[in-house]
């Protein structure tokens, strides 16, 4: 019988292909709670790995598409802080790690309350503000 | 919003679902109609608001307020989710908002002074005996931002990118902010009660 814990917060059972797993813990190795979804492009998988919230995107043969990390907003470079800072105060920063390539989306907000996702590169170089 | 003569309650009104109502306010142009949603919904939406800001006369006001935005959007509804789906995610946005204006949320200082612990692996958590009450009382321990999002993604089921829109965050955050408040549920449960 489904715990009643599981009414609200339901389990995730959801599996792709064994060669898309393998691929995720020959990369990651130790790692918890791990959810896996069906995107378009192949396969998601959200976990823990290192206290940290990540998520890595796998296409159809295994190979890693994408990978982010949710950090503290104390790991922000200098940079990076510069120019959120400039929109308004980080309330979120995620690592996004695209094939070697390292991208920060940060969610600031104004002094108004409005909020912004901000895609920046890790020299602080804006490449895309959009209102939330 | 109209002013209700409540006489719209008839037999074949009150057996319409909640989308062929909509459909009849809009293109028949019958805004008296949507009293029948009002009724509806009214008594769900006080309780919601009452869950999170615990102020029966507050909930009592923001709930006609909210309704009064439901019929403002109407015409704005597409569909792609249930009608109910939409009114609460309205309804958790008015909150959420309110909370965040009146200073009482600040998610990353919260998070800083609230960090969990020890991950818990949920496989190996068990929750057998869990009640109603004790699972009640562990979401009154989260952040209303995490108790919000539990509840929009697993009662009333609303898309990730509604909501993203709704607590005015990325999808991704939206992720991960579940992610974390799943986890902490978890830590809390077997803290208190394992």
């Amino acid at each position: 019988m489904t715990s009643i814990f599981h009414h609200f917060i339901p389990t995730n059972d959801f599996l792709p292909p064994e060669k898309i797993v393998q691929a995720l813990y020959s990369l990651y190795g130790q790692l918890l709670n791990v959810e896996w979804f069906k995107e378009e492009e192949g396969y998601e998988a959200v976990f823990y790995h290192q206290d940290k919230e990540c998520i890595a995107c796998f296409n159809e043969e295994g190979e890693l598409l994408v990978s982010k990390r949710n950090l503290p907003l104390s790991m922000v470079t200098p940079e990076v802080k510069r120019e959120a800072l400039a929109v308004g105060e980080l309330m979120n920063l995620i690592e996004i790690n695209r094939q070697g390539n390292f991208f920060y989306e940060i969610i600031a907000r104004d002094k108004n309350l409005d909020r912004y996702s901000l895609l920046l590169e890790r020299d602080g170089s804006l490449l895309e503000k959009r209102k939330l | 919003m109209p002013v209700f003569m409540g006489n719209v309650q008839n037999e074949s009104n009150a057996r319409l679902k909640d989308e062929a109502v909509i459909e009849k306010i809009l293109s028949e142009n019958k805004p008296e109609l949507f009293e029948i949603l009002y009724r509806r919904y009214h008594q769900k939406v006080v309780d919601k608001v009452f869950s999170f800001l615990k102020n029966r006369k507050i909930a009592q006001e923001f709930s006609n307020d909210i309704l009064t935005k439901v019929y403002e959007k109407l015409p704005g509804f597409r569909g792609t989710s249930s009608f109910s789906s939409w009114v609460y995610s309205i309804t958790y946005n008015y909150c959420i908002d309110y909370l965040r204006l009146q200073k009482r949320l600040h998610y990353p200082d919260w998070n800083k002074t609230n960090v969990i612990p020890e991950i818990p692996d949920e496989s190996e958590e068990d929750l057998s005996g869990a009640t109603f009450e004790n699972v009640m009382a562990i979401l009154e321990l989260v952040h209303p931002e995490e108790k919000a999002l539990l509840l929009m993604k697993y009662q009333d089921q609303l898309s990730l990118k509604e909501i993203a829109q709704t607590l005015r965050v990325s999808e991704d955050a939206v992720k991960m902010r579940l992610k974390r408040a799943r986890t902490r549920v978890y830590y809390l449960y077997r803290e208190r009660y394992s």
